[in-house]
């Protein structure tokens, strides 16, 4: 396989607070190629967002700890000098906000803010900055670009806005986009207009996107792969259709259960019990031992082997051999014996 | 119809400012105050430092519109003086009257781009004088005077602040920005500035300059003395708009999307500290006024024969002005007065029409 166009290796970004370590970022690995979706998945606190602040170096250091090695197009950015970086920033890595409402300077007009960064990476005249604003601003789906251009962002719906942002993400054509929640402040029919325009201008422009959410049917719409994190660490990735229809770690398939489905309507909805672990205070072993119906003595003192699954995917839990030998139940922890 | 269309800022702030009569009130006052300073040789009957000595201390004359009969004129008219029995008591002779002309040629001044021009708002023909404001002790025009020191006293408030906010704004937003040893730095020089007594340290640094200069260049001096001081202050305010701003989501994506440090601070970080720098600019102009008048009264500030409020001031201030020629120090203790309560209305009203709170409001539709 080619090289891939960003891989994070074992990225921890720990802050140190007054109450002891916060690991946000505990070890976390995966890759995004060219062109594809990469999907990042996980509940609130699970350090999605920590991991794509950290791959753009936007977490200020101190107070917080970083390690590991993010190499985009084979160059670790942690290396890079602050000028280069600043040229990877919006040239080669752009990045979309969950808030519409507040990523935008409320005191200049959006077209002006999207000319700005064309300035920031491109030797353009103003109006010719401005004609590519206005040409970005049409593509990311606005309609009467010309008049949007000269409005202040709040003169615009929130729909609006988070097009203005990603106009703003993909006016120098990045070659991988993180956008971080980028429809979770939306209402759900802007927020399915908002994906499908995301997904066609990926494919128009060339480009790869990292999509981080904590909503699994945005994931199963819009995403190649998909990676499962569970408090600083990835659980499990591998493909959509294998991790919708095969998960292999119990909390994956606790996730999937805990959707509402048409079928069952009426039924109470299924629930993971318990809460997301304190980053300060990790439990020993697996991670996610104290939650999971299907935990044995080793998920408690050891961490969890890594184990391959058939369609390239990786999921990190002592018992997803049972799991997919289908003598394990994940979601209700019960042992089925086989025939 | 109704527009129903956004407003713009803008828009939205004059709306809000232009309820606030008094403010709108001090706006204009001080706009024609302005505009007074920038047309002083035109409207100065006399130059300010022109001597008369026949008429010392002469009381300000009145404007008659009627005359011995009782009947109306249109073009008022004062009446000539001679010196009375007592020395410095003037007698009006009221059977005869000198005409006030209008657009009359008389000393000549310089204007930048225009050359030489003698054409004076308002005067009697020669050899006559009128002195609407009365005279001082060496018999020069008050009115004249006071004009021509408008134009000191009125812009070194804007100078002043030019110089100071542009130091200001950019070592708070740097300090705040940057943070580390930059902020350390920076935080640590206006504290020193701060912690030295301000009157003192204007004399102190008045006294770094020679003691007799050309008016012109002690004029200067006193702007930069008081930019130099007047910095620190906003600096710190500023560097803790600048520490919160710098969190904020818009300066994240900014800096997400490859924009330098410098490019953030100008373009995203001052901006944003903008409606705070205005309402603080015009609170702080008087500051600046009374600065300068302060040095004039001590005598080291704008010589004569130069006139600034200042100067004039020092000169009314023995007991014999106030009982015997009052208007010596009416005339600009009341040109002060009014500028410095126009600045203070006018930025309590730019502060509510730019209150933060009240736009993020209007923003939250």
């Amino acid at each position: 396989m080619s090289e891939p166009l960003l891989a994070v290796e074992d990225l921890r970004t720990h802050f140190v607070t007054d109450e002891g370590v916060v690991r946000a970022v505990d070890g976390v690995s995966f890759e995004v190629r060219s062109g594809e979706t990469l999907a990042l998945v996980g509940e609130s606190g699970s350090g999605k967002t920590v991991t794509a602040l950290s791959i753009l170096r936007l977490v200020p250091e101190p107070p917080a700890r970083v390690s590991g090695r993010l190499l985009f197009r084979g160059r670790d950015l942690r290396a890079l000098a602050p000028e280069e970086l600043r040229r990877v920033r919006g040239g080669g890595i752009a990045m979309v906000f969950q808030e519409p409402a507040t990523s935008l300077d409320p005191v200049f007009p959006c077209g002006d803010q999207i000319a700005e960064v064309v300035r920031a990476h491109e030797r353009a005249s103003r109006r010719e900055a401005r004609a590519r604003a206005i040409e970005m601003l049409r593509l990311a789906g606005i309609p009467d670009a010309e008049r949007r251009a000269r409005e202040y962002p709040h003169q615009l719906s929130g729909g609006l806005r988070q097009r203005v942002m990603i106009a703003m993400a993909l006016v120098c054509r990045p070659s991988l986009l993180i956008a971080d929640e980028p429809t979770t402040a939306l209402d759900v029919t802007i927020q399915a207009q908002i994906l499908e325009r995301l997904d066609r201008l990926r494919a128009e422009l060339g480009m790869a996107v990292l999509l981080i959410t904590h909503d699994l049917g945005v994931v199963a719409g819009a995403a190649d792969r998909v990676a499962v994190m569970y408090a600083g660490r990835i659980v499990e990735w591998g493909s959509v259709d294998a991790i919708f229809h095969r998960p292999r770690h119990p909390y994956t398939a606790g996730l999937l259960a805990s959707l509402p489905r048409l079928e069952g309507r009426g039924a109470p909805l299924r629930v993971i019990p318990g809460q997301v672990p304190d980053a300060a205070r990790p439990p020993a072993g697996c991670r996610f031992h104290p939650r999971c119906p299907a935990a044995l003595e080793a998920c408690r003192t050891q961490e969890p082997p890594r184990a391959a699954l058939e369609a390239g995917g990786e999921a990190f839990c002592w018992r997803s051999g049972e799991i997919a030998a289908g003598t394990l139940d994940p979601v209700s922890g019960e042992e089925k014996v086989r025939g | 119809m109704a527009d129903l269309r956004p407003l713009s800022p803008g828009r939205i702030v004059w709306r809000r400012f232009r309820r606030n009569r008094v403010a709108l009130a001090s706006a204009a006052l001080l706009a024609a105050f302005y505009a007074l300073a920038v047309l002083a040789p035109f409207v100065a009957p006399y130059p300010p430092d022109e001597l008369d000595r026949s008429r010392f201390y002469h009381p300000p004359q009145s404007l008659h519109w009627r005359d011995v009969q009782g009947r109306f004129h249109l073009r008022p008219y004062v009446r000539p003086t001679e010196p009375g029995s007592e020395p410095l008591r003037y007698r009006e002779d009221p059977r005869r009257a000198l005409p006030l002309r209008f657009f009359v040629h008389g000393a000549p001044y310089r204007v930048p781009g225009l050359g030489r021009l003698d054409l004076h708002l308002f005067g009697v023909d020669p050899p006559a004088r009128v002195n609407l404001l009365g005279t001082d002790a060496a018999g020069r025009d008050e009115l004249s005077r006071l004009l021509s020191g408008a134009q000191v006293s009125l812009t070194v408030g804007l100078v002043g602040i030019a110089i100071s906010f542009a130091l200001g704004l950019l070592l708070g937003g740097l300090s705040g920005y940057m943070g580390g040893w930059i902020d350390a730095l920076v935080m640590r020089l206006a504290e020193l500035l701060l912690s030295v007594p301000g009157l003192f340290l204007l004399i102190a640094l008045r006294a770094v300059f020679p003691a007799e200069m050309p008016s012109r260049q002690v004029y200067l001096a006193i702007v930069a003395i008081l930019g130099l001081i007047g910095w620190a202050g906003l600096a710190r305010v500023v560097r803790g708009m600048a520490l919160a701003l710098r969190r904020t989501d818009y300066v994240i994506a900014a800096e997400a999307l490859g924009m330098s440090r410098l490019r953030i601070i100008v373009r995203h970080v001052l901006p944003n500290t903008i409606s705070f720098v205005i309402v603080a600019a015009t609170v702080s102009v008087p500051a600046y006024i009374l600065g300068e008048v302060f040095l004039s009264f001590l005598g080291v500030g704008v010589q004569e024969p130069a006139a600034s409020w200042g100067n004039m001031l020092q000169q009314a201030r023995s007991l014999r002005v106030l009982t015997d020629f009052p208007w010596l120090l009416a005339a600009p203790g009341v040109a002060l007065f009014l500028t410095v309560m126009s600045f203070n209305f006018l930025g309590d009203g730019l502060r509510d029409a730019l209150d933060p709170r009240q736009l993020a409001r209007g923003r939250a539709r």
